[in-house]
């Protein structure tokens, strides 16, 4: 039961929690620009679920114990031998479909959704693993597509696979890439409802982690250089805890801040006040001069001593000074 | 004159008139996973102008040996992509040899090549037939509209971060999709396609 769950699990973050298209934002471009209707995005979530199955399988065979910048390559020369063979056939058997796709099926080769799967996934795990992500992802974004394509070809055409619907009013602007945008922001909204309903401990907005926003586009260059770069990770939980401190000190710095303001709006009198304060504490090394004065006064005392004791040695009787002076002869 | 006219031209076609981002659909996960990270902006923007420009005018050149003229846009989608593949591997080692890079600027040169909008701009030259001051332009063109785009979307999500009155759950991606649809909207009507008729 436990295995079953935890498969179920991951099925359920990789396909909904964190969808590709949703969530993550990734391989955007062929949902777009090429799901223009239910038949295309049908053909499009097959050519993607199997591009990603075979190479993330390809991915968790092979490339392991090879380095990061060559396993990016791979999965390109991966993606190829998937696509090439569709374009032929696309080509041959179905040319329509292959006007519409236009320059959009070879640029399936270069899909950042192939690039983040494998590189997150395939090479970190074993097979099954790697092929129960797969068959989530691809399922999921195929959905999604699926979804776009048949709300696109409702709205702009006025049809289901091409069965004409009799709409008086269609939307052609659907057909731009705005309009797969906007049904994918419409689809994410009510994907992330639902979320929010059965699943409250899940948190969606985790896949695009959005920390950095806030800050500033311009920066120093080495600062620019020496900054991480993962672009085939996800949010964590260590990105949101960051966040929330983030704002913990931001909302600190801007109370005493605000503090600060009022002081200073106040008349400049105390500002004045301040640097005579400082005077004050900058007396207390003159401590050192007293002490000197000290000394010099106990010097001063010990010379008038010995100033009294030669007047008193001179008052003496001339006597007593010759015996003085015998003593000393004899 | 005529030269640079054709660069001109071309590269404000890529950039406004039909920007590749927000008009074709290219490299906008790209653009929209960066519009998050803004403080990489302008090193990923220097090594996609640097792809697009150089694959866009290798390719151009590669087109006119009669040889590869000659074959079909299956085949040349195929030597475009073995171009970006060959420069990738040169700038890796040359980066990993002569400039000791870290980890990180590899990693960055491996996004940088393998995205929709480098791959895309070689195939529309092949099919605009563009010249080799038009595919510089063209190049550099689509370098500029990754910034255009990564500016405007990031200055988007700022407000849209700052914005308490949005609906919990169009809070994240389903704004920042909608958002992205509007500039999308805007770059049509500047490129004059007709969008409700």
């Amino acid at each position: 039961m436990s295995k079953k769950n935890s498969v179920f699990k991951r099925i359920l973050n990789s396909a909904v929690i964190k969808n590709p298209l949703l969530f993550e934002a990734v391989g955007l471009c062929p949902v777009v620009a090429v799901t223009l209707s239910l038949r295309l995005a049908v053909f499009l979530a097959l050519v993607t679920a199997t591009e990603l199955i075979v190479c993330e399988l390809l991915a968790s065979l092979l490339l392991k114990n090879v380095r990061r910048y060559w396993r990016v390559l791979l999965y390109v020369i991966f993606s190829i031998g998937v696509i090439f063979p569709v374009m032929l056939m696309t080509n041959k058997f179905f040319p329509d479909m292959s006007i519409n796709f236009g320059v959009y099926l070879p640029l399936m080769t270069v899909n950042s959704l192939v690039a983040l799967h494998c590189e997150r996934v395939a090479v970190k795990n074993d097979v099954k693993n790697s092929m129960i992500d797969a068959v989530s992802a691809s399922m999921s974004y195929g959905a999604v597509a699926i979804i776009t394509g048949l709300f696109r070809e409702i709205f702009a055409n006025g049809s289901i696979g091409g069965i004409s619907l009799g709409l008086n009013v269609t939307f052609p602007a659907l057909l731009t890439p705005f309009g797969g945008l906007l049904i994918i922001g419409f689809l994410a909204a009510a994907f992330k409802s639902v979320i929010n309903r059965k699943y409250p401990d899940a948190s969606p907005d985790r896949a695009f982690d959005t920390s950095e926003v806030t800050r500033s586009v311009r920066g120093k260059w080495r600062e620019l250089m020496n900054d991480e770069l993962d672009p085939y990770s996800f949010g964590t939980e260590d990105a949101f805890t960051r966040i929330r401190k983030e704002k913990r000190a931001e909302r600190k710095l801007e109370k005493p801040q605000e503090v600060k303001e009022e002081k200073t709006e106040k008349p400049k009198k105390e500002k004045v006040k301040k640097p005579k304060k400082t005077k004050k504490t900058k007396e207390a090394p003159k401590r050192e001069p007293r002490a000197r004065q000290s000394d010099e006064r106990t010097y001063l005392d010990d010379f008038s001593d010995m100033l009294s004791e030669l007047e008193e040695y001179k008052n003496r009787p001339e006597e007593t000074n010759a015996e003085e002076k015998d003593g000393d002869g004899q | 004159m005529t030269i640079f006219l054709e660069l001109i031209s071309a590269a404000f076609y890529v950039m406004l008139f039909q920007n590749l981002i927000f008009n074709g659909g290219y490299g906008i996960s790209e653009a929209v996973r960066m519009s998050a990270k803004p403080r990489q902006l302008v090193p990923m923007a220097i090594f996609i102008t640097y792809f697009s420009t150089l694959v866009s005018v290798a390719c151009v050149l590669l087109d006119r040996i009669p040889v590869i003229n000659a074959l079909n846009e299956i085949m040349h989608a195929i030597i475009f992509i073995a171009v970006v593949g060959v420069l990738y591997c040169v700038t890796v080692a040359a980066v990993l040899i002569y400039g000791k890079a870290s980890p990180r600027t590899v990693r960055r040169i491996g996004v940088a090549a393998f995205n929709t909008l480098v791959f895309a701009v070689p195939l529309i030259n092949y099919r605009s037939a563009f010249t080799v001051f038009e595919a510089i332009g063209s190049g550099v063109g689509a370098g500029v509209a990754f910034i255009i785009a990564v500016v405007l979307i990031n200055s988007g999500l700022k407000r849209l971060d700052m914005n308490k009155s949005i609906p919990k759950c169009f809070k994240g991606t389903p704004a920042m999709f909608i958002y992205v649809a509007l500039l999308s909207l805007a770059f049509i009507g500047i490129s004059g396609n007709s969008v409700f008729i």
